[in-house]
């Protein structure tokens, strides 16, 4: 079991949910991202145990996972 | 006048005559402030046709009526002018400390104007304000001699300086500010180096007057408690704009050989967390800045340190140029700092050249011996000091990609990446089309601060065409430039989420006034169409022509990357202008319509058209 937090706008697609918990031990970030209905190219920024990672990142359990999108731009 | 300094500062550099005037009312009822007054003074005040960098043209700098007090991100300072680069209306928006300054000294507004006969620089202390002989600091880059103010005059004097790039001319000449904080677009720097202006200096401790002292204090605390619970606060803290050169690189909008492609090999090397871990000292923010994206940045091969690299200085000065080197980057943006040239421009230009060398327009003969393809560190350094003195080919690069591939020719246009004039910002937009619309209709050229829409493209699908997309545009550009009127950062509400409605009664407590969003962005369509207007004045023949991309987003799609074989054909960039111009209330050659301009309380407007 792995801990999905979307930060900022990231929340309005999982209607507005602070964290999901998620089967996605051994998957990797993109994987876990669509399996909680977000598609993984809004995602700018990941963060596993607060250390950024790519999205090919493999998870494991217990993994708090925060995901961070960029709607505005400077 | 609650909210603002209470005076115009005219200074006329050709007589040396500095006068204070009330800000008139009306313009404060009608443009609010900040980029508002700059819209607003340059219109009425500059002649048609006015050569941008002789004495007619004016350089106009302009708090806002939260510039200096306790809002987030109340540090925004706009500076108006003609342009140099482009021949029409520019709008650049610098951060840091000046702007409170400049409020505590009771300024909304300094108006630059003449051509000084002899360097000057203009000192402001309070009430007091006048022209110094500056012919110590003529000749020397920009934090060069803003260190020597400060040593010179105290750290509470803020400076806003060019550099060689100013005083040479160059059309993307910055004015710089805090050792890294720039007005960067539009030549801005090359109209205060005309004026032989190489620095303003000043203090100000003045107060400033609010109209509901307790209501401002809670519509404040509202605002930074906002940001503070923001979960988005610590990231956006942690990597600033660099959180988006990964995500760039992955959906194909980081600008790669002269946006030949939107994904580069070398990427990452240049992601955010790479840059924190390998060059990042600390983080900078601006005045009232409750999430500072700014960062210092050591690079210990050449054994200096800069205030950055932001995201728009990697991507056109790293992966726009082949380089895939932070630290080679951090250091092309300090030359540029010193320098005072816009990195974003600078980037452009030098890939464009690079792009001619590797296809043999230019030669070797041309480039002075430069090896000019892209990934040549040691020659983007040379060309950038090039540039600035406006020596070899840098004096062809100093004028800007449209006039350098106009005066080169040989197919070069096709792959000058700008809109009517400036160079494009960094996002690639091969089928991006809401984001090319943002580049292809922004008011000073091809820059991303007005509309930024790449995300919403990815949400809802990027090669669509459609009246949502328009919409969304037109909605952003009325909308997000009234940060710029409101002397305060956009990037509270942009990155981390902060409701726009909490700015409501804070400006409303600030100034006495009670405005609702609806009625914000109605100010915010009277300055688009207002610019629109100096654009089609000062432009003989302008039009639809004037807001098609580079060829390159329309004629030749990538060949590497996510973004491989994908184009945006140009009968959709043509149908995206027709529903622009029809939801705009323009004509089907983009200029306003008498109704339109009437609408806004711009009637008077009508009769120059």
């Amino acid at each position: 079991m792995i801990t999905l937090r979307p930060l900022g706008g990231l929340k309005a697609l999982v209607h507005d949910q602070k964290e999901l918990h998620l089967e996605a031990a051994g998957c990797s970030v993109r994987e876990a991202l669509l399996l909680a209905n977000i598609r993984p190219e809004l995602v700018a920024l990941v963060l596993v145990n607060a250390r950024p990672v790519d999205k090919a990142h493999r998870l494991a359990d217990g993994d708090i996972v925060q995901v961070l999108t960029v709607f505005g731009g400077g | 006048m609650n909210g603002y300094g209470g005076s115009i500062l005219r200074v006329n550099l050709t007589e040396g005559k500095i006068t204070r005037l009330p800000t008139p009312a009306d313009v404060i009822r009608d443009y609010i402030g900040g980029r508002g007054f700059g819209a607003y003074f340059l219109y009425h005040e500059v002649p048609a046709h006015a050569d941008p960098l002789g004495p007619e043209n004016k350089l106009i700098i302009s708090t806002g009526p939260l510039s200096g007090l306790m809002i987030p991100g109340a540090g925004k300072c706009d500076f108006s002018t003609k342009s140099p680069l482009t021949g029409g209306y520019a709008g650049s928006s610098l951060g840091g400390l000046f702007t409170a300054e400049m409020k505590y000294a009771g300024i909304d507004s300094i108006i630059l104007e003449g051509i000084s006969p002899k360097p000057v620089y203009l000192f402001i202390d309070d009430r007091k304000a006048e022209l110094r002989d500056a012919s110590e600091y003529w000749g020397k880059g920009s934090i060069t001699v803003e260190r020597m103010f400060k040593e010179q005059l105290g750290e509470e004097f803020q400076v806003a300086v060019i550099g060689p790039g100013g005083e040479n001319l160059v059309s993307y000449a910055s004015i710089n500010h805090d050792y890294g904080r720039e007005a960067g677009r539009g030549g801005v720097g090359a109209v205060m180096g005309s004026k032989r202006l190489k620095a303003i200096v000043l203090h100000g401790t003045q107060s400033v007057q609010v109209a509901d002292l307790a209501g401002y204090r809670q519509a404040g605390m509202a605002l930074f408690k906002a940001c503070k619970d923001s979960d988005g606060l610590k990231p956006w803290q942690d990597y600033g704009t660099t959180i988006v050169t990964s995500w760039c690189d992955e959906v194909g909008a980081l600008p790669t050989r002269n946006f030949s492609a939107g994904s580069f090999e070398g990427g990452p090397t240049l992601y955010g967390p790479v840059m924190r871990e390998q060059i990042v000292i600390t983080d900078k923010g601006c005045f009232g800045c409750p999430s500072p994206c700014g960062k210092y940045s050591r690079m210990k091969r050449y054994g200096s340190t800069v205030e950055g690299p932001e995201y728009e200085t990697i991507g056109m000065l790293g992966s726009n140029l082949g380089i895939a080197d932070i630290q080679d980057v951090a250091q092309a943006n300090l030359l540029c700092d010193e320098l005072g040239i816009d990195t974003i421009s600078a980037g452009s230009a030098i890939g464009w050249a690079m792009e001619c060398f590797e296809k043999g327009i230019l030669t070797l003969e041309d480039t002075g011996g430069l090896e000019l393809r892209f990934g040549n560190v040691p020659a983007v350094f040379e060309l950038l000091q090039a540039i600035a003195k406006r020596q070899g080919l840098g004096a062809l690069l100093s004028q800007g990609v449209k006039a350098a591939a106009k005066q080169v020719g040989k197919g070069s246009e096709k792959f000058a990446i700008h809109v009517k004039g400036m160079e494009q910002s960094a996002y690639a937009t091969h089928n991006a089309t809401a984001m090319l619309l943002a580049y292809m209709t922004c008011d000073v050229g091809a820059h991303h601060n007005r509309s930024w829409a790449i995300t919403y493209d990815l949400q809802v699908g990027r090669e669509l065409v459609v009246p949502e997309k328009v919409a969304r545009i037109i909605w952003l550009q009325d909308f997000r430039p009234m940060f710029d009127v409101f002397g305060t950062c956009r990037l509270q509400w942009v990155e981390l989420g902060i409701d726009r409605e909490l700015y409501v009664p804070a400006l409303a407590a600030v100034t006495g006034v009670q405005r609702s969003w609806e009625e914000l962005e109605m100010v915010g369509a009277r300055i688009w169409n207002l610019n629109r207007m100096f654009w089609i004045r000062e432009n003989e023949g302008f039009g639809r022509e004037w807001d098609l991309p580079a060829p390159r987003f329309y004629e030749e799609a990538p060949k590497t990357g996510v973004t491989a074989g994908q184009i945006t054909r140009l009968e959709d960039v043509h149908k995206l202008l027709d529903m622009y111009y029809e939801q705009r209330g323009w004509s089907s050659n983009g200029i306003p319509t008498p109704a339109t301009l009437e609408k806004l309380g711009l009637a008077e407007l009508a009769q120059t058209l």
